[in-house]
């Protein structure tokens, strides 16, 4: 009986949503927090360099974008303003990074900007405070939200 | 007081697992994403509730440990200052106005956006909004945790 139960908790573990994971294997949260800063290294690249292919790989389907002026943007329309010139990255300075790990698939991460850019032909130098949250889908981390507020001077 | 025999113990809770298991089978993905909504945004209206009415007890128990929040001024607030800003006055609210929500839904987590329209005072400066909104929820252990917020003031066009 006892060895019944056993087998039964084991299995329960395995197959209840609140119980098991999709771990895939083992990894450390500093582990996590590296791949994800390197992830979010290669966008920072990608998004200096308005390199659409980099990005379009790194953002998630349904990314939500929140502008420093409020605007709510898709996937689509925050890709659509690189490609047109719309949004355009003088330089890229993000720092003061906070990196917070929940289990194995879920990353918030927030950060400072002093990058300057180019919207609608007004420079934009910053400081700005964002919010960055990466989700692993498909085994690679994407780009789920981003959201950016200007500091007030 | 009598001890409940470890056989037994185990046997409910096998019995229990085993009908959570068989409910959530049960539900289709759809199912299951409306629930996560409707659950999330009874946590979102406690969320508003306690910092409506500066019970940070109750905030404190959605809040986690590891909260950031980023408010419209750019400041980066932890879960004790967050909690500190309702209890001393600095942050105070005087209406009340959520709206336009939009849930994206990945497992536990749960990214909510919004408008808000909350009239507030800040630091000793009112302001009206209209504001754009993330939260982050995460369920753990079976509870909806928020561990994270970001605010943006909507600038008139």
């Amino acid at each position: 009986m006892r060895q019944f139960l056993l087998v039964c908790l084991i299995a329960l573990s395995c197959v209840h949503p609140t119980l098991s994971q999709d771990t895939g294997k083992n990894q450390t949260t500093q582990e996590i927090k590296n791949e994800v800063l390197k992830v979010e290294q290669e966008q920072d690249q990608a998004v200096a360099a308005s390199d659409i292919k980099t990005l379009d790989r790194i953002w998630a389907d349904n990314l939500v974008y929140t502008a420093p002026n409020g605007e709510l943007l898709t996937k689509a329309q925050h890709l659509a303003e690189f490609q047109s010139g719309i949004r355009k990255f003088e330089t890229m300075k993000h720092d003061d990074f906070n990196v917070r790990v929940y289990g194995d698939s879920v990353v918030v991460l927030t950060g400072r900007s002093t990058s300057m850019l180019l919207y609608n032909g007004e420079v934009s130098e910053g400081p700005r405070r964002f919010t960055n949250v990466f989700v692993k889908m498909d085994g690679r981390w994407q780009l789920v939200s981003h959201h950016v507020t200007n500091v007030a001077k | 007081m009598q001890r409940m025999p470890v056989r037994r113990t185990l046997l409910i809770f096998v019995v229990i697992s085993s009908l959570q298991v068989c409910a959530a089978w049960a539900q289709s993905p759809q199912e299951r994403i409306e629930q996560t909504k409707k659950e999330v945004l009874a946590v979102n209206e406690k969320v508003g509730l306690a910092i409506r009415t500066g019970d940070t007890k109750a905030l404190s128990q959605i809040l986690s440990d590891t909260f950031d929040y980023t408010n419209q001024t750019g400041e980066l607030l932890d879960k004790a200052q967050m909690l500190a800003n309702i209890r001393s006055g600095k942050l105070s609210t005087i209406s009340q106005d959520y709206g336009d929500y939009h849930f994206r839904i990945y497992g536990d987590t749960v990214v909510l956006t919004g408008i808000s329209r909350t009239s507030l005072v800040y630091g000793g400066k009112p302001s009206k909004g209209p504001r754009r909104f993330t939260r982050i929820y995460i369920n753990q252990n079976g509870r909806w945790l928020l561990v994270a917020q970001h605010v943006t003031l909507v600038v008139p066009e």
